[in-house]
């Protein structure tokens, strides 16, 4: 089979986590790139995760959270869009291709729209090939 | 009044002379001092012609001998001050703005600080300064007394012998000069501290320092001066305000030239393979975050706590993390270059993250107390 | 917030530094950006050094007790008396000012005692004593920069990093360097040779450096601790102790300002004196311990990589007395 990209996904527990739940009950179709990880809250996504992930050799990092107005928590995804910024900022200076990068949000019925995050994102970043953080290693 | 400026001096003739300029900053933390405005000074205190150290004081007599050696002084003042009292510092204006982000992270409280800006072209790493003499003059550096910077020359002091004299823009084609950072710095008048002084504007006849108040604090110790009878002073005319901004223009043209020279090149550049290989060089000593003043974690960082030990890594987490969290509160100091053992061009790299987040989301950190954007929820969308 | 300008023992570039003492006493290190030799940067083991001189500082002791400096001095000398000359020895491995090695190689005279050892003995007495003097040579560092050719011989830059920067500089102003192993061949001609000189550099490959380097060379030896260019310079060699300790052939030792390292060799002696600024493992087998004090406090000097003579920067001169002061009480 020709290279998977791999990409590692936040998702929130009270959306988007479901949403891709949703996806898969629905046996929506896309391709086997994304590793899930549940968090309570796109807005606990710390930056440095974010980071680590990239220089543990992913391909790409995709944080979901809940559409702006319906976080389960008030307004915390207003702290992550902030920080979004801050770090589509950082990719870009570090020279790593913003491609790699995604923040989308996603309701917990939008199956459809996660699996399709999914496909786009893994067409642009086959594109682009493995990352060139990826250590020499490989993945592990 | 606030935002007003005037020519000041010390009535006291030898803290005139002695001064850098006119000596108003010694006589108004004298003054400071003497009305109880303040419990503390915190200045350089000169160990010799290229070296300074901090120095924490209620004494006026050692404010008064304490002079003015701050371009032999590339320190950070801001980690030193002191917790729950009234203190005054000289700042320049890379002091002033991490006083800001420390009094931010809860370091101590703003309200405490007088800072008493002083204009500011650059300092001098000493170890290059010391060799420059030797290598440039062919003059033993023991026999300098003094370094000042006027119109763009670098004069060395000297008791006996002429002075030595070279332009700035000479020395450092020679690889000597200010530090790296303070070429392309381009905050030179300390517009966020509570008084910015310095010489610029000052007609060349006349031994004065240029006034700034710039805010009630530094307004506060203007009158305390004043009252105490320890200064003269008069209104800045127009022409002289407009010498002063002239100059700062002028400083920072040229320290934008040099930043789109040693930076730019990065634009078009492979940065991630720049940055990989500038990076491959660290020991971590983590030098760069002891000395960093908005750098507030100590032992208990997520820097070190996550960037122990993954060797296998393009760059390790603790540059990673340093770099992000860096990137809405570098100021620009240039202690961690000026630490580094390995020779990373830290400043220059921070500042570039630093500049692109400015650019992006119109936040200049060390300017007011607002919140840093990673603090702070996206705005407009609350 | 008082700063006393000092030097770095970590090895023998001996980093300028400053030691703070803030009004609470505690002991910290800040940047001295005048030291020429460092510019004001640190390794590791420098950003450090504020932990290891807030250690649990040194007692005087006798079999493990606690006991006035006084007695700890005597007894000291009383047993020091009582041994065999040929079985005792005097090792100072580099940790302690010139004056301090001074002062304990002239008690060693007085005691009778011949074998001293800086734990370099077995390379040195290995080379010629005509070209001893190229293992202590001087070296300005800001000459590595602007060499044409550097050889680094069995050298690993990342143990002394503070040359690393100096290498880098070298390769940017056009610089040839080369890595070469133990007994690998090569031209020195015109080339800084960099290599170490510590106790367990092979003896043979010290001697064939040296050997083999002609007028055109400059070699420079690194070493491991604070002062063995000064050790070396005083003469405080002429026995291997460290194998003599390791067959039996030493049965007691008078130890000073021992490094880290070392400890599974002195367990079976008759008789340990260490004097020593702080708690380790060797002095809790010692016999007797000597406190001195701090290294930053020790009114003294050093002689660093560059071949300067340096101040240690205290006003304390009790290192210095302990040895003179067990004979001349």
């Amino acid at each position: 089979m020709s290279w998977q990209p791999k990409i590692l996904a936040f998702c929130c527990n009270w959306c988007s986590y479901a949403g891709a739940d949703l996806a898969g009950v629905e046996r929506r179709q896309m391709p086997p790139t994304v590793r899930i990880i549940r968090v309570m809250c796109s807005g606990t996504v710390d930056p440095a995760w974010v980071l680590e992930a990239f220089l543990e050799g992913v391909d790409g990092v995709l944080i979901t959270g809940c559409h702006p107005g319906e976080c389960h928590y008030l307004n915390a995804n207003y702290h992550t869009a902030r920080r979004y910024r801050l770090l589509e900022a950082f990719v870009k200076e570090f020279g790593l291709e913003p491609a790699r990068l995604r923040l989308e949000w996603i309701a917990a019925t939008e199956g459809v729209k996660f699996a399709e995050v999914v496909r786009d994102m893994t067409d642009k970043i086959r594109a682009l090939g493995p990352s060139p953080l990826r250590p020499e290693e490989g993945v592990r | 009044m606030t935002g007003q400026s005037y020519l000041a001096w010390a009535k006291d003739p030898e803290i005139r002379k002695r001064g850098g300029s006119g000596g108003f900053v010694t006589a108004a933390l004298i003054a400071g001092i003497k009305e109880g405005i303040i419990d503390e000074v915190l200045l350089v205190r000169r160990i010799d012609q290229f070296e300074s150290v901090p120095y924490l004081t209620h004494d006026p007599e050692e404010v008064k001998s304490a002079s003015s050696p701050q371009l032999a002084a590339p320190l950070n003042l801001s980690s030193y001050i002191p917790r729950g009292v009234k203190v005054a510092v000289t700042t320049k204006p890379c002091d002033a703005r991490a006083i800001i982000e420390r009094a931010k992270r809860g370091r101590f409280e703003l309200e405490d600080v007088y800072m008493v800006g002083l204009n500011c072209g650059g300092t001098m790493p000493p170890v290059s300064t010391v060799a420059s003499v030797r290598d440039i003059f062919g003059v033993d550096p023991d026999t300098v007394t003094g370094i000042e910077i006027e119109r763009g020359e670098l004069i060395f002091k000297r008791d006996r012998g002429e002075d030595l004299t070279i332009s700035i823009d000479e020395a450092e084609k020679k690889g000597y000069g200010r530090r790296e950072s303070c070429k392309y710095c381009n905050t030179n008048i300390p517009e966020m501290a509570d008084l910015a002084c310095g010489n610029w504007g000052v007609p060349s006849d006349q031994r004065a320092t240029f006034v700034e108040i710039l805010s009630a604090k530094g307004e506060e110790l203007f009158e305390a001066a004043k009252k105490t009878s320890m200064i003269e002073f008069e209104d800045a005319t127009q022409k002289e305000l407009e010498k002063r901004l002239k100059i700062d223009r002028r400083m920072r043209e040229l320290a934008n030239r040099r930043w789109d020279e040693v930076a730019g090149v990065l634009d078009e550049m492979d940065r991630l393979a720049y940055y990989i290989n500038e990076f491959s060089r660290c020991i971590h000593c983590e030098s760069c975050k002891i000395v960093c003043p908005v750098c507030v974690c100590e032992a208990d960082a997520k820097c070190l706590d996550m960037g122990q030990g993954n060797n296998h890594y393009r760059i390790s987490l603790y540059n990673m993390i340093r770099l992000f969290h860096l990137m809405d509160s570098c100021i620009g100091c240039g202690q961690c270059e000026d630490v580094c053992p390995v020779d990373i061009p830290l400043t220059m790299i921070h500042q570039r993250f630093e500049r692109r987040m400015e650019e992006m989301i119109g936040y200049r950190p060390g300017f007011d107390l607002q919140k840093p954007p990673l603090q702070k929820p996206e705005e407009g969308v609350k | 917030m008082e700063f006393i300008p000092s030097i770095c023992p970590g090895c023998c570039i001996n980093c300028g530094l400053y030691i703070v003492r803030d009004e609470d006493g505690g002991i910290r290190i800040d940047y001295r950006k005048s030291s020429s030799v460092n510019e004001g940067k640190l390794c590791r083991f420098g950003v450090e050094l504020g932990d290891l001189y807030s250690q649990e500082h040194l007692k005087a002791t006798v079999n493990g007790k606690e006991v006035d400096f006084n007695t700890a001095k005597k007894e000291a000398l009383k047993r020091l008396k009582k041994t065999d000359p040929r079985s005792t020895g005097f090792l100072a491995m580099g940790n302690s000012t010139n004056e301090e090695i001074r002062a304990f190689k002239k008690l060693a005279g007085e005691l009778g005692i011949r074998n001293i050892d800086c734990g370099l003995s077995k390379q040195i007495l290995n080379v010629p004593e005509a070209a001893r003097n190229y293992l202590t040579a001087g070296v300005p560092l800001r000459e590595i920069e602007q060499a044409e050719k550097i050889l680094l011989i069995s050298f690993n830059p990342e143990n002394y990093p503070l040359i690393i920067r100096r290498l880098l500089r070298a390769e940017r102003n056009g610089a040839e360097l080369l890595k070469v192993g133990s007994g690998e061949p090569y031209v020195g001609r015109g080339a800084i040779i960099v290599s170490e000189l510590a106790p367990t550099s092979d003896p043979a490959s010290i001697r064939q450096i040296i050997e083999e380097a002609d007028d055109t060379a400059t070699i420079l030896f690194m070493k491991p601790y604070a002062n063995l260019n000064g050790a070396i310079r005083l003469g405080f060699y002429g026995f291997d102790l460290i194998e003599a300790i390791r067959s039996d052939e030493i049965k007691s030792l008078f130890l000073l300002d021992p490094p880290p390292g070392y400890e599974d060799i002195f367990h079976d002696l008759e008789l340990l004196v260490v004097q020593s600024d702080h708690e380790s493992e060797v002095t809790e087998m010692a016999d007797i311990t000597l406190p001195s004090p701090r290294f930053f406090e020790r009114r003294g000097t050093v002689v660093n990589v560059e071949g300067d003579v340096l101040p240690v920067g205290g006003d304390s001169g009790a290192g210095v007395e302990i040895p003179s002061k067990i004979i001349f009480p």
